[in-house]
């Protein structure tokens, strides 16, 4: 039984059986690759020549304001400029040379998922302190201006999705949340469903009109006690980045959460930067469990960075070959 | 003293509430420092001990920080600045090649928050700022931040050069999302906080020591 990587992750989320578990390519930079050729990794190896990968593919739409704010609405009367810059119907929003993406997308074998929102705080224009503490504030002072300008966002990228979707099958949705602490979000579970996932309806609404069946969290924080809520939205698989990851370990999340949670990750990045005890600890004590559950795909918690040594990642790779083939019977 | 009408005041958020009360008081001829102490830090006490069980989260952490600031800024000028002085000093700053500042300011204004001096260098702060700083100021603590793997090495460096040259009194905290407590300990630091509120726990523990 041979099948694409298209299929393999389709199946995986559907706990149907698969020939093997897929191996997502990590995203390895240009940096990385120049140090790797320093360090054994010859001048015309590929890397996913070199071991089994399972493409997947990332549709970028542009969610920021455009033309960028230059103030954000401080009062419910100001809420009109930030409508206006989020024209779903604006051809710039879709990445470049959309029609002929389109067309091949539909003889694909890999996975293609869209990024269908930026998370809370981005959406809100957060990228530095000030903006943060506006933001933060208005939670609390200013419910309405939050909860309207949090709707624009929703229904904007809820017009978003739909114009990708109304052309593009694609095999899964991700929403990210990018900023948030290893100890916890920085929300309460209950301000989270209150203000972000209740402005996230009109989207998830879209994609169970699409019938897209695997609906992803993508987090860089510790957002444990945020699963139970993102659950009852209808959201099915959490993928953890660069979170430290005793704080979230996949195994527990399984124990706790069963199979209505696909997970995708929770293999500690920072075994790979140790060595290769570490990454065999790492990987025989986490990937078999969570393998016989289904469900999940397993990946680095992170992107693999120039303080990898590329002699450990070889080993990382060939092992994770061997140990879930092995778990596949 | 009423102090709960101050501490409740603080934990409404209500930063009105909570300067005209401290105001009351000061007409009352009640002492500044103990104002300080047995409301507004006692407040921010409470406001710790209510985000680490999980009842508050950054939001209601920043608003009452806010509504404790409002009744600082009306005691400020009561108190003898020996009084903040006396607590302790603090200079903080997110490590050379790091720009992140989100969870240094939580820091910096839970610790403000808690009556010590804060000394903010602000971000991609070099080794040798930190340790001119703690001298000017007679600092306590040099408290560092680092969120990004890459900057772990700087945040080394900079807690070797304060041991080697900050004297026996000047200590270290240090935090940051990649930063452990086995990693604090490997690299020699005094203290260690996963998040904010912690930082003010430990913090009062090196400065007692
Ligand atoms: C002294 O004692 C203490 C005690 C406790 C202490 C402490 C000190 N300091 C913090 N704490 C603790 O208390 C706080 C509150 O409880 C906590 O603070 P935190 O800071 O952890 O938590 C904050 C409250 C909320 N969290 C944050 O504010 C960080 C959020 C994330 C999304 C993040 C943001 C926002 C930003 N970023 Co940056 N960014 C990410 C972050 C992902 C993440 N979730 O961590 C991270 C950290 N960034 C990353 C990267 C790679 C980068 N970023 C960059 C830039 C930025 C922005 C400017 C866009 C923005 C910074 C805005 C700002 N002014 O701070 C670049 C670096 C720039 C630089 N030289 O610093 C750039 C290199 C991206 C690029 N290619 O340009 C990643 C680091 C990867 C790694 N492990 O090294 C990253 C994990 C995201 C990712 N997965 O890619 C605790 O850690």
């Amino acid at each position: 039984m041979h099948m694409t990587s298209r299929e393999r992750f389709l199946k995986t989320m559907r706990y149907q059986k698969t020939d093997r578990v897929p191996y997502f390519e990590e995203g390895i930079r240009k940096d990385v690759i120049k140090a790797w050729r320093t360090q054994g990794l010859t001048k015309t190896a590929e890397l996913s020549e070199m071991f089994s990968t399972d493409r997947r593919e990332e549709i970028e739409v542009d969610l920021e304001p455009r033309p960028k704010l230059k103030k954000w609405p401080a009062s419910r009367n100001e809420l009109n400029v930030l409508r206006k810059s989020l024209d779903p119907d604006d051809s710039r929003r879709l990445p470049g040379k959309w029609s002929q993406r389109v067309r091949t997308w539909r003889s694909r074998d890999h996975m293609l998922m869209l990024r269908v929102h930026r998370g809370f705080f981005l959406s809100m224009g957060v990228y530095g302190w000030d903006r943060f503490s506006e933001v933060i504030r208005l939670l609390i002072k200013d419910t309405k201006l939050m909860r309207e300008a949090l709707a624009i966002q929703g229904e904007f990228a809820a017009r978003m999705a739909e114009r990708v979707l109304a052309e593009v099958e694609v095999d899964a949705a991700v929403f990210s949340e990018p900023i948030g602490g290893n100890d916890g979000p920085l929300l309460s579970p209950k301000m989270y469903e209150e203000f972000v996932l209740t402005s996230y309806q009109p989207v998830l609404d879209v994609l169970n009109r699409y019938g897209i069946e695997t609906i992803i969290l993508r987090t860089f924080a510790n957002a444990r006690i945020l699963i139970p809520s993102i659950l009852k939205w209808g959201f099915n698989c959490l993928w953890g980045c660069e979170v430290n990851i005793e704080a979230m370990d996949y195994r527990d999340l399984r124990r706790e959460f069963g199979p209505k949670l696909r997970l995708i990750g929770g293999i500690d990045l920072d075994a790979l930067r140790r060595d290769k005890e570490a990454i065999r600890r790492e990987v025989e004590d986490k990937v078999p469990p969570l393998l016989a559950g289904g469900g999940y795909v397993p990946l680095a918690d992170g992107r693999v960075r120039a303080d990898v040594p590329f002699e450990n990642y070889v080993y990382y790779r060939k092992l994770l070959e061997k140990v879930t083939r092995a778990g596949m019977g | 003293m009423e102090a709960k009408a101050i501490i409740d005041a603080v934990l409404d958020f209500d930063q009105e509430k909570t300067a005209q009360l401290v105001r009351a008081l000061l007409d009352q001829g009640v002492d500044a420092l103990k104002i300080l102490d047995q409301a507004l830090i006692a407040a921010m006490d409470e406001v710790g001990r209510q985000f680490s069980t999980g009842d508050f989260f950054v939001p209601e952490m920043l608003m009452a920080a806010e509504a404790m600031h409002a009744g600082l800024e009306v005691l400020g000028p009561h108190l003898a600045r020996s009084d903040i002085k006396a607590k302790g000093t603090i200079v903080i700053g997110t490590v050379k090649g790091d720009n992140h500042d989100i969870g240094k300011n939580l820091v910096a204004m839970m610790l403000e928050c808690a009556g010590y001096r804060v000394i903010d260098l602000g971000v991609n702060v070099s080794k040798g700022k930190f340790l001119a700083a703690a001298k000017k100021y007679q600092a306590h603590i040099v408290a560092l931040s680092a969120l990004l793997t890459t900057t772990l090495a700087e945040m080394e460096a900079v807690v070797a050069d304060v041991r080697a040259k900050g004297g026996s009194r000047l200590k270290t905290l240090v935090g940051g999302a990649p930063v452990t407590a086995s990693f604090a300990a490997g690299i020699g630091a005094d203290g260690y906080s996963p998040d904010a509120a912690g930082a003010v726990s430990v913090v009062r523990s090196l400065i007692s020591a």
